[in-house]
């Protein structure tokens, strides 16, 4: 298997990923609730795994695809720095 | 599992910082020197694969959910703990200053906890456990669930030093949440992917999975 059918593989799974995931809160937010504490916002590019022009699940699917090549980017120009 | 701003007061935020960054430092200057020609192409394919999976929150009971670190994984994966903490700083610094998963303020304590506890911890336990039962994939799962576990408990313990959770509760409840979390999430999807590659990368893995394979 190449390196590029593998990366097809992870840009699929992160296209399902808005449908699939559990909405309920995660581990440290339950607790955070639990316990009555509150967080900050602050502003930023893509909050909450979404693109401010789109509406609904598309804007997740696509702040996700946006999200898993901005990742294996900036590993591929890592890796090319040292060669 | 990612600390959001508002949790941690900027002057220990601050140390989390210094810390968590020397030690990326000292990460990627091990990607750079020492790790295999044969190996490079996973730090932007497993950087990809983890930040694809942490989004996928899988549910567990109590009303809550959670997703792996892939800390441990990228370790084993790539013959050390410095790789895991290359790998989640990659992954890391996106979600923060992109997605704002995790705080701007939080990011070191963040790291400190998914990427640099998890990774060591996952990586000792898995040689530890590799040589004392000889099993390749049982440790795998073992090591993995035990890295989100003591990764949650770090992270109780900053949020108690910070004054935020109470140090037995936040324990106990990330403790708990994280060892269910560990099962269904961390060991099993971390076993799945190390056999996967088992089967169509066999040759680039370091020797530490590969023996048994040849087995």
């Amino acid at each position: 298997m190449k390196w590029v059918h593998l990366l097809l593989i992870i840009i699929a799974i992160s296209a399902v990923a808005p449908y699939v995931a559990s909405k309920n809160p995660d581990g440290l937010q339950k607790t955070a609730e639990l316990i009555g504490v509150q967080e900050s916002s602050f502003p930023a590019l893509m909050p909450g795994y979404s693109v401010g022009f789109l509406r609904g699940d598309i804007s997740n699917v696509m702040a996700m695809i946006a999200g898993v090549l901005i990742v294996f980017t900036s590993g591929y120009a890592i890796i090319k720095l040292r060669k | 599992m990612h600390i959001p701003d508002g949790f941690i007061p900027l002057s220990q935020a601050g140390i989390y910082y210094v810390v968590a960054i020397a030690l990326a430092i000292r990460a990627f200057r091990w990607v750079f020197r020492e790790l295999p020609e044969n190996r490079i192409m996973f730090i932007p394919m497993l950087s990809a694969a983890i930040f694809a999976l942490q989004a996928i929150n899988i549910p567990i009971p109590w009303g809550t959910s959670g997703h792996i670190l892939g800390s441990a994984m990228s370790s084993i994966i790539l013959g050390s703990p410095y790789a895991g903490v290359a790998v989640i700083t990659l992954v890391l610094s996106v979600q923060t200053f992109i997605f704002y998963d995790g705080g701007y303020t939080a990011f070191g304590a963040n790291l400190l906890a998914m990427g640099i506890v998890a990774s060591f911890t996952g990586y000792y336990a898995f040689l530890f456990l590799r040589k004392l039962t000889g099993k390749l994939y049982p440790s795998i799962f073992m090591s993995a669930w035990l890295s989100i576990v003591i990764s949650a408990i770090t992270v109780a313990i900053i949020l108690a030093i910070a004054g935020t959770f109470p140090l037995k509760l936040g324990i106990m409840y990330m403790g708990l949440y994280h060892a269910v979390i560990g099962v269904v999430a961390e060991g099993v999807i971390s076993t799945m992917i190390i056999k996967f590659l088992t089967k169509v990368r066999p040759d680039v893995l370091p020797l530490s999975i590969s023996e048994e394979v040849k087995e």
